[in-house]
């Protein structure tokens, strides 16, 4: 099916279930207060957006998310290629890694409030957490994907490592590196929110919470959202950074 | 130039070749014909030192063959160029290699007649124009012996005849030693010097054929000759029993 008409069924799909969902309301069918119907939810939007609020909470968790993110990959990376490219490394750090890897972010929690108290500190820490393995696991994969005939292309070529590692091994592993930090960074800001909710001041997550706290589910909702565009939004960027420079993705086989 | 001595190559205790031996001098244009899975790719990778023999040695030019070297280039038949590269750096991939100035790729650009495609990338290209940009990137690295496996094969038949030859072109304007893998008879007739049919498993060569034909004619036109026909059938009666 084509991209305009995927689109226009899925703003279809929108607008009926904001419809419905506004009739429901109307017609007293559902309670309000538990539900507040789109109209409602739309004018709170506003609101926060006038009362800065909502910008302060998301650039929060933006910035939580990416700074988390960022360690990540810095750290993701090189531990992977070491781990790819160094069977002893391999032997001693895989094991551990695998271990730690099936822990959900969120049971890190109770130790990162001790490690770094309330505020930025744990919210980094378990968006860090949340996309390490993704992007440790796609950069191995990645690496395992290089094709042994190039790599013997460029033994007959007698090219250095150096030459061998950064044009060749480098650009065969990005797409898979690519698409594996687009997946952690979708786990990041999942888990930021999550972070926010126990141990932060500020942030998407902490707005939700507190909004609860004051049966503000209008606020929630509109928290909800944030978080759903915001993501899509973010996940579409890294699409298109992904398209942009792997533009060879789909036609690799040659 | 090459000189293989009693070489034998197991994979995984199946035996590839026994105990071959075989003399190619400098500038012979050598094609190997077999039934698929005889092994002439292995004795291919095995001449550009990617593998090792089990016992026995190849010489290249007196010197023992224990790795790769960019004096013998490999080319196969999906020609491996890089995608992540336009052609043009696929070329320079290979004078960076060699600590040369990347001024010249648009050199061996011309020389495949794809100056103008030097942007493109593979993906961009047609099957023949990637296999001329393999050969460019192969003629880069300034080698002495050629090892060609199967590169007309996924080639547009009236496409493959013009590329081969053009290839035949430069391989005799540099001098080269080729050692070609090949299905096709008429395009091996048409290539050789001599060619090498071998045999099945009890024996490693069947038959070591030089071809004495004037090849300075196109493909059509040796066609024509009567000693094409008489090749073209012996060649493929030796290929007809090595699969018996």
């Amino acid at each position: 099916m084509k991209f305009k008409w995927r689109f226009l069924i899925g703003i279809l799909s929108f607008s009926l279930t904001a419809f419905c969902w506004e009739f429901l309301a109307y017609k007293n069918i559902i309670n309000l207060f538990i539900l507040p119907p789109p109209n409602k939810i739309v004018h709170t939007f506003f609101e926060l957006i006038q009362n800065k609020e909502l910008i302060h909470h998301l650039t929060s968790s933006l910035f939580r998310v990416g700074l988390g993110f960022f360690m990540a990959m810095i750290i993701a990376i090189p531990i992977g290629l070491l781990l790819s490219l160094n069977r002893i490394s391999y032997s001693i750090l895989f094991p551990l890694l695998n271990f730690l890897r099936p822990i959900p972010p969120i049971a890190w929690m109770p130790l990162a409030i001790l490690w770094f108290g309330i505020g930025h500190g744990p919210a980094i820490f378990l968006t860090m957490i949340a996309s390490f393995f993704s992007v440790l696991l796609g950069t191995m994969f990645g690496i395992s994907e290089i094709s042994n005939d190039h790599l013997n292309v460029a033994r007959c070529f007698e090219a250095s490592k150096w030459l061998t590692f950064k044009s060749i091994i480098i650009p065969a592993m990005l797409p898979q590196v690519l698409n594996s930090l687009r997946i952690g960074f979708g786990l990041s800001w999942m888990a930021v929110v999550g972070a926010e909710m126990i141990s932060s001041n500020s942030g998407l997550g902490h707005m939700i919470i507190v909004a609860q706290d004051s049966l503000r589910s209008d606020i929630v909702i509109v928290g909800m959202i944030t978080i759903g565009a915001t993501g899509i939004f973010l996940d579409l960027v890294f699409k298109g950074l992904t398209n942009h420079l792997v533009i060879w993705k789909d036609y690799d086989k040659n | 130039m090459i000189k293989i001595n009693n070489l034998s190559y197991k994979i995984d205790q199946k035996t590839i070749f026994k105990n071959l031996t075989l003399d190619v001098s400098k500038s012979q244009i050598v094609t190997i014909m077999a039934p698929s899975g005889r092994g002439k790719t292995t004795l291919l990778k095995l001449i550009s030192g990617l593998l090792i023999p089990t016992s026995g040695e190849i010489f290249h030019e007196n010197l023992k063959i224990t790795a790769p070297s960019k004096k013998r280039v490999i080319i196969f038949q999906d020609h491996l160029l890089f995608p992540w590269m336009t052609a043009k750096e696929n070329i320079d991939f290979v004078l960076k290699a060699q600590n040369k100035s990347i001024e010249m790729s648009l050199h061996f650009l011309n020389l495949v007649k794809l100056a103008n495609a030097q942007n493109l990338y593979p993906h961009q290209l047609s099957g023949g124009m990637k296999q001329r940009v393999g050969i460019a990137r192969a003629l880069a690295s300034n080698p002495e012996i050629l090892l060609l496996d199967e590169p007309f094969a996924s080639i547009d038949p009236i496409i493959r005849n013009e590329i081969i030859q053009e290839i035949k072109v430069l391989v005799r304007e540099f001098n080269l030693t080729v050692f070609l893998v090949t299905h096709n008879i008429e395009e091996a007739l048409y290539f050789s010097d001599r060619i090498i049919v071998l045999g099945n498993q009890s024996d490693d060569i069947a038959e070591d054929i030089l071809i004495n034909m004037d090849k300075t004619e196109s493909i059509m036109a040796l066609k024509k000759n009567p000693l094409f026909s008489e090749f073209e059938e012996k060649i493929y009666n030796l290929l007809k029993k090595g699969l018996e």
